[in-house]
């Protein structure tokens, strides 16, 4: 048997959880950040019971994926007892969901979350009177205060010596027999939001409002078109150089910390191994990929972890996808598609991170597939630039044809969305972060660093370093040919395309030894810049999308640089 | 009179939402139904979506959608 947790996105369904379980659940001021279905198993009374938390939806009804979720699981699942979490201050709306509940037929307690937060606003409501209108149990709780606690414990003791019901389903037009009118004019969506309007109204009384109002003014303007807009963008300003700024400090003392391991490490393994291409292999290898998850990625993993989960604590972040719809919908994208792509100027391993942001999957591919490809970063730009200048290719054509893949690659890869026509979010009230919640969320955002990123860049690294020491790109330097006739550029320049798109930071190296003319250098520096990803990032893909969507974006990277060097090639005049 | 043509600040009533299975769902989910009150907060310009206070919740709905709601203003 099992309880299964059902409510509105953010009334804080995962914070019961929390309270009642004590694991480390997220929990988010978001809309919609728990996509997935996930349980716990605790101890009641005598009894093992699993609690699924389920994502926040306001109807059973609803189309998209998530309401499909909970019914799948209803259907499916030995429900004991539904715990259906109403937010206190917005019982009309949350009764709504509770109504559909009841209707189904399976037994429902109500726990009304955030009573502190309503008391604060002035609101009174009504328990028994709730009770008695909607004829289940009702339980006043607060995860703050600890409130109700006991109370929900109590019921949940008392439910599982019950024998369970048999599921339900609920009618989509619950007194309906058919019809055969065109026009149905029995709406039972409407009748379930006239009664819990009802219900709202009768068992809520408004006392005198006393809410903090200074937070209230704040929000007043942070939710103003124009001061808003500009306070967000200058707070994600602030971060974005708080951000580059970490990495470049910590990046030092970070490095000559470790050069010594790093030094050891190689020595160790030249002196363990038989000279040959594996010791030369591993002993680059291994320091590398040990190395660079330190220096690089754990400084940023850290800091957008921290930055990212007090945007959400504090209920900034669905601001910002209001403040940048406009934007967002030039790419097909919604508005927090800005914010990664935005980090990915500074460094792209964060803004993989920080796609979570986005509302699902395939936006989350498409940001991703923008950013490895096209987006160059901080140090990308500062190598492009090194030799953009040594070799007098032009930076016009360049930063143009970059700016055109962009475009282009975002509208085809937008084309199959839906478009973002139907834009509606809830904003929650501003508040000021509970520490616990996001200590939590930084903690599971960092969680991966040892288990996941470390292992995956350490085999990353050894994988590329074989591949460039095994000498397979140098099948392509007795094509010159074939290379010119193409690209327009030497064999030995693709031999180096082929190996900066490993390791980018290669580039001024390789490049700034060939004699290249403008004109070469240019078609070598584009195909370089749109390529693909550095290591760590391929690595962040692997964790935050799968395998398989790294492949996908490493193919349309490989696919992409060709293609514009091919273009340029018959665009730029000799 | 349309959502969108409500002017920050001004209250009022929604009549009805426009038929169109999906997008009728949505806002009744988020609590845009026949009845209920709303204030109207922000609307951003160059289309950009309108923010409106329901009851203790607050909406940013983009224009397409709002577009499909009716109301009546408080007089």
């Amino acid at each position: 048997m099992s309880i299964v947790i059902i409510g509105n996105p953010n009334v804080g369904k995962s914070l019961v959880l929390n309270s009642l379980t004590g694991s480390r659940e997220f929990v988010s001021n978001y809309p919609g950040t728990s996509v997935e279905i996930s349980s716990v198993p605790i101890k009641i009374g005598t009894k093992d019971i699993l609690i699924y938390d389920t994502p926040g939806i306001y109807s059973i009804l609803s189309p998209g994926k998530e309401p499909q979720a909970v019914i799948e699981l209803l259907e499916r699942e030995d429900v004991g007892l539904i715990v259906n979490i109403v937010d206190a201050t917005n019982l009309e709306r949350n009764l709504f969901l509770t109504l559909e509940l009841i209707e189904m037929g399976l037994p429902v307690v109500v726990v009304v979350n955030q009573i502190d937060r309503a008391r604060e606003m002035g609101l009174v409501i009504d328990g028994p009177m709730l009770e008695r209108m909607i004829g289940v149990p009702v339980i006043f709780y607060s995860a703050i205060t600890g409130e109700g606690m006991l109370n929900l414990m109590e019921v949940l003791e008392k439910n599982q010596s019950r024998p369970p019901k048999r599921t339900a389903r609920l009618d989509r037009c619950a007194s309906c027999t058919g019809c055969s009118q065109a026009v149905c004019h029995h709406d039972p969506d409407l009748e379930r939001v006239n009664w819990a309007r009802d219900i709202a109204a009768t068992v809520t009384s408004r006392m005198a409002h006393v809410q903090r109002i200074w937070l209230e003014r704040l929000q007043n303007l942070v939710d103003h078109p124009i001061w808003g807009t500009i306070i967000l963008l200058l707070l994600a300003y602030l971060g974005f150089k708080l951000l580059i700024e970490f990495i470049s400090i910590s990046e030092g003392p970070i490095t000559s910390l470790l050069e010594p391991v790093s030094i050891i490490i190689n020595d160790f393994i030249r002196q363990f191994l038989p000279a040959g291409m594996i010791s030369n292999i591993l002993s680059v290898a291994i320091p590398e990929g040990l190395i660079i998850p330190f220096t690089i990625v754990l400084p940023a993993m850290l800091m957008v972890s921290v930055m990212m989960s007090l945007l959400e604590d504090t209920g900034l972040l669905p601001r910002y996808s209001v403040a940048l719809e406009r934007v967002g919908r030039l790419f097909g994208l919604s508005g927090q598609a800005v914010i990664p792509l935005t980090l990915g100027l500074g460094c792209r391993t964060p803004a993989v991170v920080a796609t979570r942001i986005l509302p699902n999957e395939a936006q989350r591919f498409i940001v991703v597939t923008l950013l490895s490809i096209v987006v160059p970063c901080a140090a990308t730009l500062g190598i492009l630039a090194s030799v953009i200048s040594s070799l007098g290719a032009s930076l016009a054509v360049i930063a143009s044809a970059m700016l055109v893949t962009f475009i282009v690659l975002a509208f085809i890869l937008s084309r199959p969305l839906p478009r973002q026509d139907d834009f509606i979010y809830e904003l929650p009230p501003l508040r000021i972060p509970l520490w616990n919640n996001a200590w939590s969320k930084i903690k599971i955002r960092f969680s991966g660093f040892f288990t996941e990123i470390l292992p995956l860049l350490l085999f990353m690294s050894i994988v590329i370093r074989a591949i460039i020491e095994s000498g397979v790109l140098q099948i392509f330097a007795g094509m010159d040919n074939f290379t010119r006739a193409l690209f327009g550029i030497p064999s030995e320049a693709f031999v180096a395309v082929l190996l900066t798109i490993f390791q980018r930071y290669l580039a001024p190296l390789v490049l700034l030894n060939l004699p290249l003319s403008p004109r070469e250098a240019t078609i070598a520096i584009v195909m370089v810049a749109v390529s693909l990803p550095c290591l760590p990032v391929m690595v962040m893909t692997i964790r935050e999308l799968g395998f398989r969507s790294l492949i996908k974006i490493l193919a349309m990277g490989l696919t992409v640089s060709f293609f514009i060097g091919f273009s340029l090639n018959l665009i730029l005049p000799m | 009179m349309k959502l969108t043509q409500v002017k920050p600040g001004q209250k009022g009533q929604v009549l009805n939402v426009a038929p169109g299975h999906q997008a009728k769902k949505k806002l009744y989910d988020i609590g845009i139904t026949p009845g209920v009150e709303f204030e109207m907060v922000a609307c951003h310009p160059f289309k950009g979506p309108i923010v409106v206070n329901l009851g203790n919740s607050r909406i940013a709905v983009g224009r397409h959608l709002a577009d499909t709601v009716s109301v009546r203003l408080d007089s």
